[in-house]
Order: structure tokens, then sequence, then C-alpha cells
């Protein structure tokens, strides 16, 4: 694909200078956050008694380093091993690169495609290649039974013939250097930041291992980082039929998404095959709680089923929310309201279907089933769904409609 | 000479100084707003999240570690602004497209105007972070590294992202086409 679009063709608005300085009013006016200014954000915390039940129960148990963690670390080790200079070479080249991504010399075939998601699980867990990938310095150095790497072109030449585990293995090995080399890279600069920030930067802003630098004040009254993962794992388990042993885990301290919602930290953890796909779990920083959770590959087509069959299907759906709150959220609130929602075109229903659960506690559930699976959407304050439906109704164009069907009724 | 500004104005906009922000947005304003469109398809929207953007980032300046990385950080955030109203509205908005059609459809060469409505029609039908990722790359044409910085995720991932986006923008331009 090339570049598509002449950007000069849109034309910018006369109202856009009020609108950027209606901006920034509305932005001084809810005040410039400063993360010591704690007590505000944990209050505002949702799906905060579960939360705070499974981390005593947790903590309870004590931490122990699961095997998955022992994994998690050799590739660690792996890449803690590989020479400062090794990094800083595979990063200049990137950086000389006009190209925007990665090239390979032929595609996939499917079996390689698959043996690739095999390989790269196992090597997640430990499983590295005998050699290392054979880097050229220009096409003519070509080896034709070899995966090669051509730097300046961002290429990998592939032999004509099938791709063995351990030309897979190489391959995965060098893409994890590169993703290892920009992590560090970028903490660097983050580290250098926080510096030049002087007094005016206590604390936002920076990645969980520089928060570890920061001052004992801040650090005690949040759960740690092994907290958070150990509570990540539990929740991509209850949530989610994957097997954790085979994702590699990623985690991060987020201090800047979120603030505007209230959270001046969360942690970002996230258990991906590389490649395929990745689960994503957000959970306040100072007390544990879920705030969200994004698996990524979640398809785009809508399902569509008649209304007719919904309304048939509705107490079956909503036993089956109502057992999932309970069993693998551990949600058993009185709920208040309990609504189904959908949009509507030409009588079919085309979109997930939603159940949304409110709390006395006014936090919203809204649990979704797409292709049959029954999966947790959001969990947030009652006021943000409403907003979200408002929404709808005002977007909706023509013949489509979001509707809701109320249940209208208190439960327990 | 352009980064020594930022860094001053970054400086003042940390202690809250009103006209400091106000510059720092309106000299990336053509930038900002033309991102939006792109991510919204239409004037209003695309102004209602360039206003989001904006006060987002006011409340978490401090986050902003490196000044001269300004823009990117801003991106991000336009992003997340972006991603949330997605998740709002998701799939089901079709308002927009007569709008773009006209915004963008003069003195074009590289796409026949049809060609144009199915490429916004199928982006738009892409989720996060695909539609991010080719916005970002075919749009602006930054790299896959800076995207990955924008979007703060592994280069890696966003690899993998955008082979399946443009896997899936195939997709949908073909069935487009049936």
């Amino acid at each position: 694909m090339r570049k598509i679009e002449n950007l000069n063709q849109i034309r910018l608005p006369e109202e856009l200078d009020t609108v950027i300085k209606t901006g920034v009013k509305a932005g001084l006016k809810k005040g410039i956050h400063h993360p010591s200014v704690r007590e505000r954000f944990r209050m505002q915390s949702v799906g905060r008694k579960a939360a705070i039940i499974l981390l005593a129960l947790l903590l309870g148990g004590g931490l122990s380093i699961t095997s998955y963690a022992v994994v998690r670390n050799l590739v660690e080790k792996r890449m803690e091993q590989v020479p400062k200079e090794e990094k800083e070479n595979i990063i200049e080249e990137l950086d000389k690169s006009r190209e925007h991504t990665d090239q390979f010399s032929r595609p996939f075939t499917e079996e390689e495609q698959e043996s690739m998601k095999q390989m790269t699980i196992a090597y997640q867990k430990g499983t590295f290649p005998k050699g290392e990938l054979l880097q050229i310095q220009e096409e003519s150095q070509r080896d034709m039974d070899r995966v090669c790497y051509l730097g300046t072109k961002q290429c990998y030449y592939l032999p004509e013939r099938a791709l063995t585990e351990e030309d897979l293995l190489e391959i995965i090995d060098f893409q994890t250097k590169m993703d290892y080399a920009l992590r560090d890279r970028r903490e660097e600069w983050e580290t250098e930041g926080s510096t030049d920030a002087g007094m005016h930067n206590r604390n936002g802003g920076m990645a969980d291992r520089v928060e570890k630098k920061s001052s004992a004040e801040n650090t005690t009254e949040k759960i740690t980082e092994a907290e958070a993962i150990k509570i990540a794992s539990q929740w991509a388990q209850k949530l989610y039929p994957i097997k954790l042993e085979d994702y590699q885990m990623t985690n991060r301290l987020d201090r800047e998404t979120y603030v505007w919602k209230g959270y001046d930290a969360v942690y970002e953890i996230c258990y991906g095959i590389s490649g395929f796909e990745y689960y994503y779990i957000y959970l306040n920083a100072w007390d544990g709680a879920l705030l969200e959770v994004v698996h990524t590959d979640t398809g785009l087509s809508p399902q569509e089923v008649t209304l007719e069959e919904l309304k048939e299907s509705l107490p079956e759906r909503e036993t089956e929310a109502r057992n999932y709150l309970k069993e693998q959220l551990q949600v058993e609130e009185t709920f208040t309201k309990v609504t189904c929602n959908y949009v509507e075109e030409n009588g079919k229903i085309n979109s997930a279907v939603q159940m949304a659960f409110d709390t006395e506690g006014h936090t919203t559930y809204v649990l979704q089933f797409v292709d049959g699976k029954l999966t947790l959407y959001s969990m947030l304050p009652q006021d943000a769904y409403e907003e979200y439906l408002e929404n709808y109704f005002k977007v909706l164009p023509g013949d489509k409609e979001w509707k809701t069907l109320y249940f209208d009724r208190k439960f327990l | 000479m352009e980064d020594e500004k930022i860094k001053r104005l970054v400086k003042k906009a940390r202690q809250g100084d009103r006209q400091a922000f106000e510059s720092l947005f309106l000299m990336e304003r053509e930038y900002l707003y033309k991102t939006a469109f792109l991510y919204m398809k239409n004037q209003e929207d695309a102004l209602d999240l360039v206003q989001e953007c904006v006060m987002r980032c006011v409340v978490s300046i401090e986050s902003l570690q490196k000044p001269e990385y300004f823009r990117t950080w801003m991106t991000r955030i336009l992003i997340r602004c972006a991603m949330d109203e997605w998740r709002r509205r998701k799939k089901y908005q079709y308002v927009a497209e007569t709008e773009v059609y006209e915004e963008v459809d003069t003195g074009e060469k590289t796409l026949s105007r049809e060609d144009k409505m199915d490429l916004y029609h199928a982006i738009d039908q892409l989720e996060f972070p695909y539609k991010a990722i080719i916005i970002q790359r075919y749009f602006f044409d930054y790299k896959l590294k800076e995207i990955s910085e924008m979007l703060d995720m592994p280069l890696g991932t966003i690899k993998a992202y955008h082979s399946k986006a443009k896997q899936l923008l195939k997709e949908l331009l073909m069935e487009g086409t049936r």
C-alpha cells in the first residue's frame, strides 16, 4: 500500500482556534494533574469490592512464583545478555531504514504460519534457536539455503524450501531483540526525561522501572507490580479460556491514559502470543481494582439474530450473564437495573448483544455476547454507561437504531 | 530551534501558563485537526475530538517526559480519545460519509471517488488498533517504529497488527466490490 491521502484536501474550520482555546480552558479548570493528589482517585475506583476480596485472597495465600514467571524470566534473561552494542546496532539500522516495516522475500505458507505460532509459544517458554539469524550487509551476500536479514532494507530473505523450526526461532529471536532494544531506548528517554522535568515532575508519566526509584511516600499505598501481575493473571484465567503459560506477559505502569478518568496510575498487563493475539487487563494501581479488559482479536462481524430469537433467548442469556458475574467476577451485589442492549437494522440484530447490570454502588457491568461467547465488555460508572447509550441514540442514522430491552425489575 | 521553543513552552505550561498551552496546540493545530478528521470523518466530531484531546493533554501535561516528543505524546492521547469514542459508537455510525466525500474529492488523482468511498468505509469498520495504524501509516506516513511509540506498544505487536490490518482492509474492500 502506498500513502493514500492528500491531506491538503481537508480544510481547517474557522472555529478550530476557539475549540483549542476552549479545550485548554477546560483542562486548566479540571486542573493539571499532580500525582500526589491521591485520595480523589482512589475513591473513584469501580469494582473495588471484588478486587479487594480477590487481593485479600491472593495476599492471604502468599505470592508464590509461578512456573509462568520463571519462564518469562528466561526470555528476559536472554535479552539482558544481548550486548548493548548489538542492541544499538539493531536500532541504528532500523533508524536508517527507509522501509516502514519488515519485508519478507516471499510470503509464509499456511503451514509455516501455524508453525510460527507454535514456535512463538515455544520461544516464550524458553525454547531458543541453536544459532543466530544470519545478518548480511548487501543482497549479494545472501545464502539461498538460510534465512538472512538485510538491515538496510529491513528485509528477511527466506529460502524456497519450507522453513524449519530453527529458521523460525531465529527470526523470532531477532525480532524479540529488536523489541527489547527499542524498549531499552524508550526507558532511557523516560529516565532522561524525568531528570529534565526537574522539580515540576514529581513522579508523573514514568515507566514502571523508573517508578521504583520514586519516593517511598508514593509507593507505600499502592499495590506492587508483582501483586498487579498476580491479580491480572487471576482475572485473565477467570475471563478467558486461555492457557497463560502459552502467553508472554508484559506490564507497565501507565500514568497518563486514565488520568482524565480519575485514575492517576494504572497497571496495564498484557498476555500475548506475539503477532497473533493479545489480552489486555487494566488495574487501578492504588487498590488493584479491575478497570478494563480488552481482547484484541474480537473479530469484525457482529452476530446476526432476529429480534424474536433474541427475545426468546433472553431468560437464558440473563441467567448465563448472572452466573458469569457471580462465578467469574465474584459480583453478588444487588442489581438495581438489568438491561439488554443491541442495535437493530432492518428487523435484525446487527451488533453484539450487551447485558448491562447496574449495582447499588452505581457501577455497571456490561457483558457482551460475541459469536455465542460471553465476555466482560466493560466495568464502568453507571452514568458513563448511560451517556454511552444516549450517544448511540444521537449518532445512529436512518434505519439503524440502538434498542434497549428493560427488564425493569429488581433482583435479590 | 523549534525544539527549544517547544521546551520553553512545555516548561511554562507545566506551571499552568494558559498562553503557553494555547501556543503549543495552535502550533500543532493543522496536524491535530487533520488527524482528528481522519479518525472521525466529519468536522463536528473532529472538533469535539480536538477539544477532548487538548483538555486531556492539559490535565496530564506532567506525563510528557521529553518536550521534543510533544507531537508523539499528543498523538497518543488523541488516538486514545478516538478509541474511547469508537468504543462508545462501535460500528454503528454512518452519518459522516457524505461530508467526507465532499471534503476530500477535490483534485484527487491517485484514487477514484468510488475507491475513496470504499476505502473510508472500510477503514471505518476497522477496530482499534488496526484503524489507528492504517491512518498513521498511510495518511501521515509514519514508520511502524514511530507508531509503536505513539501507541506505546512493542514494535513486534505493531507489525503484527499492521499486517492483520492490511489483510482486514483488503477483505473489507473486496467485500465491497462483490
